[in-house]
């Protein structure tokens, strides 16, 4: 409950400042720092691999293809929203699929 | 050249090289719960060690190099592989029921009983996880349990990493373990009490960075000692420097010495069998801008002899052979680039035929 009401233009700057340090939607520019952009949902936007963005907010330090780097979704990443749930519910999904690369056609579709 | 103790120079010189290596057997872990076995001197897969738990994350060597320690990806889980047979021995969890541990930084005792690292709890309860303080952790690698836990002081709870079992090192004699953080600590594998502190920021040192560490396993590294980078920043002009950092285990000594201008990051140091030689990946810039170097080391003289533009692939690891004279690139991928040393130039990509999920161990024939 707020018992406090800005009045007058001042007051208003403050609460609208506070309002945005304390609010629940994130400007994506707002944190991090000048050099390390800030990516609240993750490396992808979308839920599927090869639409990730590396830790300088490009492309160019992705792997090519991005097949190469799919076990690291689930492994050093671990952002298992665009792969399959290896470690609890589809541990074998990968199982007939030994190098994305070449294999990627092997791996399993996963109907949640 | 900056020195605390003279002794540090009276271990250096009385360090001997290594004898001359013949090519041996590298082991790299692989997607779908394997380690794969290369042979050196045919450049072939080998061989594939099946795992039981899951996609291997990092591996190391026991002191012996007898036995393979396998950091599996599901849990706190652990599985050992004996090096002769090239066979599973066992498999072993330390999760308890709804209670799963979280490691950071691994070390095994020299007597190879004990496994050291940094751990926290994750409890699982009816409507919440709660997350435990770090604490040291000693493992007992016979039992596949824990032995002790201890709390970690309040300096060293907010820093986590360490990196593929790098950042901790036990000395020869097992009585001390180091840890390689913004400073480094050493402390008494007894009882995990402080038993010395080098404040690499400190007026001895000042804008000393953080000491970069490779993972432990170069074969030819000395016994007791570790070699790694360092970066300076000069407190005035802010010029960043690079340079060596050596430290001696046993005697709690060591030496940095800067090299020249620094660079954006290194992969770890690999040594040639004879230790006079050293090989490392330097980066300059980052994303698109990003360039790769090979970067050839006068180990006696800390100078930089040779270094040499490559392509690098977006994310890679690097090692060396056990004769020095290859250069291996690996990772993100199932390729290996196999470099020339005399030349830097690639010879050969072998495939084998699955994704490298872990670092390489090399073990000289």
């Amino acid at each position: 409950m707020r018992h406090i009401k800005a009045i007058n233009q001042k007051a208003r700057r403050i609460d609208d400042l506070l309002s945005g340090t304390e609010g629940d939607i994130e400007g994506l520019q707002q944190s991090g720092g000048a050099e390390r952009p800030h990516y609240p949902m993750g490396c992808s936007i979308v839920f599927s691999p090869g639409w990730e963005v590396d830790s300088s907010g490009g492309t160019a330090g992705l792997c090519q293809p991005v097949e190469r780097d799919l076990y690291d979704c689930y492994i050093s990443c671990y952002w298992p929203a665009q792969v399959p749930d290896h470690l609890n519910n589809y541990p074998e999904w990968t199982s007939k699929c030994a190098a994305a690369t070449k294999d990627w056609r092997n791996i399993d579709l996963v109907f949640p | 050249m900056q020195r605390r103790n003279f002794l540090t120079a009276l271990g250096a010189a009385a360090a001997a090289p290594a004898q001359t290596a013949r090519l041996g057997t590298l082991f790299v872990g692989a997607w779908q719960k394997k380690i794969v076995v290369i042979d050196e001197a045919t450049q072939k897969v080998t061989g594939e060690i099946d795992l039981k738990i899951d996609v291997p994350r990092s591996l190391m060597f026991n002191e012996d190099r007898s036995k393979i320690l396998v950091h599996a990806t599901k849990g706190c889980s652990f599985e050992i592989v004996d090096v002769a047979t090239r066979k599973l021995e066992r498999s072993f969890s330390l999760d308890t029921g709804g209670k799963n541990y979280r490691t950071s930084g691994l070390a095994i005792s020299p007597d190879n009983k004990r496994l050291y690292s940094h751990v926290y709890a994750v409890d699982r309860k009816i409507d919440r996880f709660e997350v435990g303080k770090p604490q040291w952790a000693v493992v007992d690698l016979a039992g596949g349990k824990f032995e002790k836990f201890v709390e970690l002081p309040k300096e060293l709870q907010r820093i986590r990493g360490g990196g593929r079992g790098g950042g901790m090192r036990v000395s020869p004699d097992g009585k001390y373990i180091y840890l390689f953080r913004e400073n480094v600590a050493i402390y008494s594998t007894e009882d995990f009490k402080e038993v010395d502190k080098i404040e690499l920021s400190k007026p001895l040192f000042p804008g000393l960075e953080r000491v970069t560490l490779g993972p432990g396993d170069d074969p030819h590294e000395p016994k007791g000692k570790v070699l790694g980078f360092f970066n300076s920043t000069d407190t005035v002009v802010h010029k960043t420097t690079f340079g060596f950092a050596e430290f001696d285990l046993t005697k709690r000594t060591f030496e940095f010495t800067p090299v020249g201008p620094s660079t954006s990051a290194t992969l770890g140091l690999r040594l040639t069998p004879d230790r006079k030689t050293g090989y490392t990946v330097a980066f300059n810039g980052m994303g698109a801008n990003r360039r790769c170097e090979f970067w050839i080391f006068d180990i006696a003289s800390r100078r930089i002899t040779k270094m040499q533009e490559f392509e690098g692939r977006s994310r890679f690891e690097f090692s060396l052979s056990s004769d020095g004279k290859t250069i291996y690139i690996y990772g993100a991928g199932n390729t290996v680039e196999m470099f020339d040393t005399a030349t830097l130039r690639q010879v050969r990509d072998l495939d084998v035929n699955t994704d490298m999920t872990s670092n390489m161990l090399v073990l000289p024939g």
